[in-house]
C-alpha cells in the first residue's frame, strides 16, 4: 500500500516514479475533463442562480429563487410526484432485471443447451438501434397482440400502449425486455474469470447448481454486481424509460420519470426556462450523489464474503 | 463455418451496394464565377418546390449584376439546403453557414433577444413597390414583431390552419349537406343535389361553406346522420400523435371565443373589455347540448388574474366537443399508437375507394402535401376513380346551437401553431456584400407577384395580406381555394405578445395550456383523459389554477 | 498468462431444477424477440399497398415475388445531401458513409474505452486523495443533468479548431466519465497484487506493469466495453449531425431517410427495409467478433 512508510531509498525512488507515472497518465484525461466538461458546463450550473431578461438578452442573478420554485413544485406539481413514483417503480424492475441477468449469465457460464444462441439473443436488442426496436415493439403490442386476442376470444381489445391502464406496465416491460444485454455480458465476463479449480473443488464436494451459484459464483463476482446496482441507483434520476423513443417530447404526465422530465424539458424549454431546470438538476444531484455513495457503502458491507 | 458465412454475407452486402449504386457527387457545384447565397428551407408543410421556382427566376434576373465588388464575379447562385432539421431555440444558428432561413416553430423573441437575427426593418418598411410589407401585416403582427427592440427581424412565412378536412366528393354523393329548409323530412339534410343548402357557419348564402354545419349541434347531427343512416365513419385521426386531437378543441375554442379572447392567453390583458368565464355548472339544467349548463360570468383580464383564462367558456366547449366525439365509438375510425398521421391520411384517401367511407380528417391544412405519396398509390390501385379527388376545409362551428345568422355566426378565428418565419442569419452582419444580397433575395421572395406565386404553388397563404389574381386561382385546386377563403375571412392569432409575463414563461404557458388534474391524475393532453370516463366538465374544472399557484408559478414576474 | 477455461458443457440430463427453469425462460425470451424481428423483416418485404391490408402476416406469394425492390429503392435513395461553403451541394453516397461510420465508431469506441480504462487502473491502484476525487467526479457527472450546453460546446469546439474533423471528435470522446469507469475500477480492484509484485521485483516500471501485465488480464472486459461503445456510436446520429456535418454516417443517413420528404420512403415497409439494411452490417461484424469478444471459453480472465 502506498501509505505504508518505507524507509529504504529504493522504495522512495519507486514512490517518486509512481507519482510521476500517476501524473503523466492522468494529465490528459483530467485536462480533457476540465475543458470539455467543466469548461463547457460551468455556465450551465451558474444558470441555476440566474434568470433571463429578454430586454437585455442577458442572465441576471436572482439567488435562490429558482430553487424555491423547485421545492414549491415538488409539493404542488402532480407530475413531479408522478415522476417520483415512476422512477422508483422503474428502479425496482431494473434491479429485478439485474438479478435475472445474473441467473441468465450463470446459465451461459454453465454452458447449458443453447447457451450460445441465448447469449446472442440477449444481446441483440443492444445491437439494433432503440428507435427501430421501439417501432417493432409498438406494432407488436398495438396490432399483433390485440389481433391474436380478438381471434381467440372474439372480444375487442385495446392496444397495450393505447390503454391507459396497461401503458406504464408495457413500457416498463419493454425496458426490462431489452435491458439484459450489457449486464449479461459483464456478468458472464466476470464469471469466466473465476478460477476453474474453485469450481471443480466445489463439484467434488457435491454442490448442486443452486448451491454453487449462491456460495461460489455470486460471492466471487459480487464487485461487478455492486457496480451495476450502484449505477441503477443513479438511474433513478436519469433513466428516461425509453419515453423519448416512444413518444418524442409528448409523453403523458402519468408516465414521467425524472430522467424524461429533464430531458424533454431541456429539449422544449426556451432560454428563460433553463435556470429552473438547472436548479432542478442540482437539487436532484444533491439527493442522488449521497444516496449512491451510501448504497455503495452498504452493499459493500453486507456483501457475501468468501 | 460461421466466419465463412459472415464473410460471404459481407461480400454480398458490398456487392449489392455497388449494384445499387447511383451517381453521387455534386448536385450543384460551386460556380466560382458567381456569388453564392445559402438558403435553408424546412422541408415539411409547404415543401421546397416554391423555393426552386424563385431560385430560377432570381438567378436569371440578376445574372449580370455583381455582388462582390472588386472581383469579376457576376450573378448569384442560390444554394438550397432543404431538410427537416430544425433550429428551434438553438443558438447553433450562429455557426450555420446558411444565410437566409425559412423555418417553423421559430422562437422569435428568444432569437431576437440574443442578437442571432439580422435586422431587416428596411425591407419591411420599404414602399417603393407602392405598398410596404409592414402595411400588409396586421397591427398585432407589427406590434409583436417589434416588441423587443423596436425593429423587425423576421417576416411571417406561411399560415397553416389546423382542424378538419372533408371529402367533398363523398359529401356531394351522399348529400351530407344541411338544407335551407329545416323541416324537409330528411333530418334537415338535402334530399337531392339541387336542394337549396343552408347558409353554413358564416350565416351567408352562396358562399363556399353553404350546407356545412353551422352549430355544434348540427355538427353532431351530421355525425349521427353519417354513422347511423349512411354507414359512414365521420372522423379519422392519428393515434401516434395524439396531440392532433387538440386541433378540434382549439378550433372550437377559437371560433367560439373569437380572436380577441384567444389572444389573451398570450397578452393577459383584455384592455378593459369583458371576457366570459365559467364559474360553475348547473348539472340539473341539462338543456345544453353537452349536458350540464355552464354558469357564465364576465370579467376583465389583467396579468394579476390571468389564471381565470383557464375557465374561458370557449375552452369548455372545445373539450365538450372532443368528449362527445370520443364517447361514441361509431364517430371515429379505430386508432392506436401505430397509426401515424400519414397512415390516417392514407386511410382517409382510400376509404371512399374501398367503399368504407370516412367523412373527415383531423389534420393541418397542408396535409395534401404530406399525402402526395398516398394519392399516387391510390391512383395505381384504383385508376381513374382515384384521380381528381375533391376535398375541402371544414370550419368547426363556434356556436353551440340555435339559428345562425350573419350577426351571431362563429367568430372566425384560428391559432397559428406553425409559427413559421423567414429571417436572415445575424452572423453575416459584418459582411456588407452578403447582407445586401441576402436582403435583396428576401425582399424578392416577398414581392407581390411572388407572394401570389407562392400561394399558387404551395396552396398555402403567406401570413400577410394580399390578393390573388383570377389567373392564380385558376391554377389552384378547390381544396386550396377553401384554405385561401380561410385566409381571407379568419383572423389568425399568433403566439407572440409584448407581455413580459408571457415572454418570461413562454414555453411553460404554451405547454400547459390544456393541462389538468382529474382525480389526482395529471394530464397534459385532454384526449388521454376524455377517451376514458372523465367528463369534459371534470377535465375543465381540473384545469383551474388558484391565485396562489398562479403567483407562485410565475413568481419572477410578480416580484419584479 | 492465458488460462483455458475447461468447464464442460452441461447436458440436458444433468441439469438441475434451476437450469431447467432458466432454460424455459430463456427459450420464451428468444421466441418473444424473434417474432417481432421476423415481423420487421417480413414487413420490409411488402409493398405499402400490401401492408395496408396484411399487417401481420408473411408477404403474399413466393419469396422471389416479395417486394425485394424496397431494398433496391432504399439503396438508391440512401444518400445525404450536404451543403457547405467549401463543397457546394453534394450528395454523399453509402460507401463514404460507411467509411465515416467506421472512422467515427471504431476510433471513437477505442478512445472512449481506453481512457476510462487507464484512468480506472490508475485511480484503483494508487490511493492518492485525488483518486477519490475522480471517483466522486464520475458519480456526480453520471447523475447531474446539464442544461442547454450545446451552444457553448459548439463554440469551444470551433475555437479549438476541431469542429467538423474526425480526430477532433475523438478528442471530444476522450473522457473517462460514465458507467464503464466504474466497471473497470471494480475489475482492477479485484486483481490481486501478486500479479504486479512479481514484475516489480524483476525491476519493471509502472508503464510496463500496466500495459504488459495488467491490461492483458482485462482484455476481454476491454473488448466487451469497446463492442458496446462501438454499437452505440454505430447507432448514434445526433453527434455527427451536430459536430461532423461534413462526415455523415450511416445512422445519420437512416435518420435523414426517415425524415425524407420523398413520399415513397415514408412508408412503414420502406422504413423497415432501411432499418434492416442498417442492422445487417453490424450483425455481420458482431458475428465475426462475437467469439472473440463474448466467448468465455478461451479468453484469459482475471483468475483468483
Amino acid at each position: 500500500m502506498l501509505n505504508t512508510k518505507n524507509k529504504s531509498s529504493g522504495m522512495n525512488k519507486r514512490n517518486r516514479n509512481r507519482l510521476i507515472f500517476y501524473c503523466v497518465f492522468l494529465a490528459f484525461p483530467v485536462l480533457q475533463f476540465c475543458i470539455f466538461y467543466i469548461g463547457v458546463n460551468f455556465n450551465s450550473f451558474l444558470l441555476a442562480f440566474k434568470s433571463y431578461d429578454y430586454s437585455t438578452g442577458l442572465y441576471d442573478w436572482v439567488g435562490f429563487l429558482n430553487f424555491k420554485r423547485v421545492f414549491y413544485d415538488f409539493e404542488h406539481v402532480q407530475y413531479l410526484q408522478m415522476s417520483i413514483r415512476n422512477s422508483l417503480l422503474l428502479y425496482l424492475f431494473t434491479t429485478l432485471t439485474s438479478f435475472l441477468a445474473l441467473f441468465f449469465s450463470y446459465y451461459i457460464y454453465k454452458r447449458g443447451p443453447g447457451s450460445k444462441l441465448f447469449q446472442t439473443m440477449l444481446f441483440l436488442p443492444n445491437i439494433i438501434s432503440a428507435i427501430v426496436m421501439v417501432v417493432i415493439f409498438k406494432y407488436f403490442v398495438e396490432r399483433a397482440i390485440p389481433f391474436v386476442w380478438e381471434e381467440i376470444t372474439g372480444q375487442e381489445m385495446e392496444g397495450l400502449l393505447s390503454n391507459l391502464k396497461t401503458q406504464l406496465g408495457t413500457i416498463i416491460f419493454y425496458c426490462c425486455w431489452t435491458g439484459f444485454g450489457v449486464q449479461m455480458l459483464m456478468y458472464s465476463g466476470a464469471m469466466s474469470g473465476i478460477s476453474d479449480s474453485v469450481v471443480e473443488a466445489a463439484k467434488l464436494d457435491g454442490a448442486t447448481p443452486v448451491r454453487e451459484f449462491f456460495s461460489i459464483i455470486f460471492p466471487l463476482i459480487y464487485p461487478t454486481v455492486v457496480t451495476f446496482l450502484v449505477v441503477e441507483v443513479a438511474g433513478i434520476f436519469t433513466n428516461q424509460m425509453n419515453l423519448f423513443n416512444f413518444y418524442g417530447t409528448k409523453a403523458e404526465y402519468n408516465l414521467y420519470t425524472f430522467g424524461y422530465f429533464l430531458y424533454t424539458k431541456i429539449k422544449t424549454e426556451n432560454i428563460s426556462g433553463y435556470p429552473y431546470l438547472a436548479a432542478m438538476g442540482l437539487v436532484l444531484t444533491a439527493v442522488a450523489v449521497p444516496l449512491t455513495l451510501i448504497i455503495r457503502k452498504v452493499l459493500n458491507k453486507v456483501g457475501p464474503k468468501i | 463455418m460461421k466466419k465463412t458465412l459472415s464473410i460471404l454475407l459481407g461480400l454480398l452486402l458490398c456487392f449489392s451496394m455497388v449494384a445499387c449504386k447511383r451517381d453521387f457527387g455534386h448536385t450543384e457545384k460551386i460556380d466560382p464565377k458567381r456569388t453564392q447565397l445559402y438558403v435553408f428551407n424546412y422541408d415539411g408543410g409547404v415543401g421546397t418546390e416554391w423555393l426552386y421556382d424563385i431560385k430560377a427566376r432570381f438567378e436569371a434576373e440578376y445574372k449580370d449584376e455583381c455582388f462582390e465588388p472588386g472581383t469579376d464575379k457576376k450573378g448569384v447562385q442560390i444554394m438550397i439546403e432543404a431538410n427537416k432539421n430544425s433550429f428551434n431555440a438553438d443558438s447553433t444558428i450562429q455557426s450555420n453557414p446558411n444565410q437566409v432561413f425559412f423555418t417553423e416553430n421559430v422562437p422569435y423573441n428568444e432569437l431576437v433577444s440574443q442578437n442571432l437575427l439580422l435586422e431587416i426593418s428596411d425591407i419591411v418598411t420599404d414602399n417603393s413597390t407602392g405598398r410596404s410589407l409592414e402595411s400588409r401585416m396586421t397591427e398585432d403582427q407589427q406590434i409583436n414583431l417589434t416588441a423587443l427592440k423596436g425593429k423587425y427581424y423576421a417576416l411571417p412565412h406561411y399560415d397553416g390552419y389546423r382542424g378538419l378536412a372533408y371529402d367533398v366528393d363523398l359529401f356531394e354523393d351522399k348529400g351530407l349537406y344541411f338544407a335551407a329548409e329545416k323541416e324537409n323530412g330528411n333530418n334537415g339534410f338535402i334530399i337531392s343535389k339541387t336542394d337549396k343548402r343552408s347558409a353554413g357557419p358564416d350565416g351567408k348564402f352562396d358562399t363556399r361553406d353553404d350546407g356545412l354545419p353551422s352549430t355544434l349541434e348540427e355538427f353532431f347531427e351530421l355525425c349521427e346522420y353519417m354513422a347511423s343512416t349512411m354507414s359512414i365513419t365521420p372522423l379519422i385521426f392519428t393515434g401516434m400523435y395524439k396531440e392532433y386531437t387538440n386541433y378540434i378543441i382549439e378550433a372550437v375554442f377559437a371560433n367560439y371565443s373569437g380572436a380577441e379572447a384567444v389572444k389573451l392567453d398570450y397578452t393577459f390583458d383584455s384592455e378593459g373589455k369583458e371576457v366570459e368565464i365559467i364559474t360553475g355548472f348547473n348539472e340539473l339544467g341539462g338543456d345544453d347540448l353537452f349536458g350540464a349548463t355552464p354558469i357564465v360570468k364576465k370579467v376583465v383580464i389583467t396579468p394579476e388574474n390571468g389564471y381565470l383564462l383557464k375557465q374561458q367558456v370557449g375552452k369548455y366547449y372545445g373539450l365538450a366537443t372532443l368528449k362527445k366525439i370520443l364517447s361514441d365509438s361509431r364517430y371515429f375510425s379505430k386508432t392506436n399508437d401505430t397509426v401515424s398521421h400519414l397512415d390516417a391520411q392514407e386511410a382517409f384517401i382510400y376509404s371512399k375507394l374501398e367503399n368504407k367511407p370516412i367523412g373527415m380528417l383531423v389534420d393541418g391544412s397542408y396535409w395534401v402535401n404530406e399525402a402526395s405519396g398516398a394519392f399516387e398509390r391510390s391512383i395505381e390501385d384504383y385508376g381513374k376513380r382515384a384521380e381528381n379527388r375533391k376535398f375541402g376545409w371544414m370550419p368547426l362551428p363556434g356556436v353551440v346551437s340555435g339559428e345562425v345568422t350573419e350577426e351571431n355566426a362563429s367568430k372566425n378565428a384560428a391559432k397559428d401553431m406553425v409559427r413559421s418565419y423567414a429571417y436572415i442569419n445575424g452572423n453575416i452582419a459584418g459582411d456588407e456584400n452578403k447582407v445586401k444580397l441576402a436582403k435583396l433575395f428576401l425582399s424578392y421572395c416577398y414581392k407581390p407577384e411572388n407572394l401570389q406565386k407562392f400561394t399558387e404553388i404551395t396552396g398555402s397563404p403567406r401570413g400577410l395580406s394580399y390578393e390573388l389574381t383570377s389567373e392564380n386561382k385558376k391554377n389552384m385546386s378547390d381544396y386550396e381555394l377553401s384554405i385561401w377563403d380561410m385566409h381571407e375571412s379568419f383572423e389568425m392569432v399568433r403566439q407572440l405578445s409584448t407581455s413580459k409575463l408571457f415572454m418570461d414563461n413562454e414555453r411553460d404557458l404554451l405547454n400547459n395550456l390544456w393541462t389538468s388534474t382529474v382525480n389526482n391524475m395529471p394530464y397534459s393532453l385532454p384526449y388521454n383523459a376524455l377517451k376514458g370516463s372523465t367528463s369534459a366538465m371534470d377535465y375543465f374544472n381540473g384545469m383551474r389554477i388558484s391565485k396562489t399557484e398562479w403567483e407562485n408559478n410565475y413568481k419572477g414576474w410578480f416580484n419584479a | 498468462m492465458k488460462n483455458t477455461h475447461n468447464l464442460k458443457k452441461t447436458r440436458l440430463s444433468k441439469m438441475g431444477a434451476l437450469l431447467w427453469v432458466l432454460l424455459v425462460i430463456l427459450f420464451l425470451y428468444t421466441v418473444s424477440l424473434i417474432l417481432p424481428l421476423l415481423w420487421g423483416i417480413f414487413t420490409s418485404l411488402k409493398t405499402q399497398n400490401e401492408f395496408r391490408v396484411n399487417i401481420l402476416g408473411i408477404p403474399e406469394g413466393a419469396p422471389w415475388n416479395w417486394a425485394w425492390g424496397n431494398f433496391v429503392y432504399v439503396m438508391q435513395n440512401f444518400y445525404v445531401h450536404i451543403t457547405s461553403a467549401e463543397l457546394g451541394s453534394v450528395d454523399i453516397g453509402i460507401e463514404e458513409m460507411l467509411l465515416n461510420t467506421i472512422l467515427y465508431a471504431v476510433g471513437g469506441a477505442f478512445i472512449n474505452t481506453l481512457v476510462p480504462c487507464v484512468v480506472a487502473y490508475i485511480t484503483a491502484k494508487f490511493n492518492y486523495k485525488f483518486s477519490g476525487v475522480i471517483y466522486m467526479v464520475v458519480i456526480v457527472t453520471m447523475v447531474l443533468p446539464v442544461v442547454g450546453n450545446t451552444a457553448s460546446e459548439m463554440q469551444l469546439v470551433k475555437e479549438l479548431g476541431i469542429y467538423d474533423t474526425i480526430w477532433g471528435n475523438w478528442i471530444q470522446k476522450a473522457n473517462f466519465m460514465g458507467m464503464y469507469y466504474l466497471v473497470f475500477y471494480a475489475t482492477f480492484k479485484g486483481i490481486p497484487k501478486d500479479f504486479s509484485e512479481a514484475a516489480y521485483v524483476d525491476g519493471a516500471g509502472e508503464t510496463h506493469v500496466m500495459i504488459r501485465i495488467i491490461f492483458p488480464l482485462v482484455m476481454n472486459i476491454f473488448g466487451t466495453v469497446m463492442l458496446i461503445k462501438f454499437i452505440s456510436f454505430w447507432n448514434d446520429y445526433q453527434t455527427p449531425l451536430l459536430f461532423l456535418p461534413s462526415y455523415p454516417t450511416l445512422a445519420y443517413g437512416i435518420y435523414t431517410l426517415s425524415r425524407s420528404s420523398d413520399n415513397d420512403l415514408n412508408t412503414v415497409p420502406m422504413r423497415m427495409a432501411a432499418c434492416v439494411l442498417m442492422v445487417i452490417p453490424i450483425v455481420i461484424i458482431f458475428a465475426i467478433f462475437k467469439e472473440k469478444l463474448m466467448s468465455n471459453i478461451s479468453m484469459g480472465g482475471v483468475k483468483e
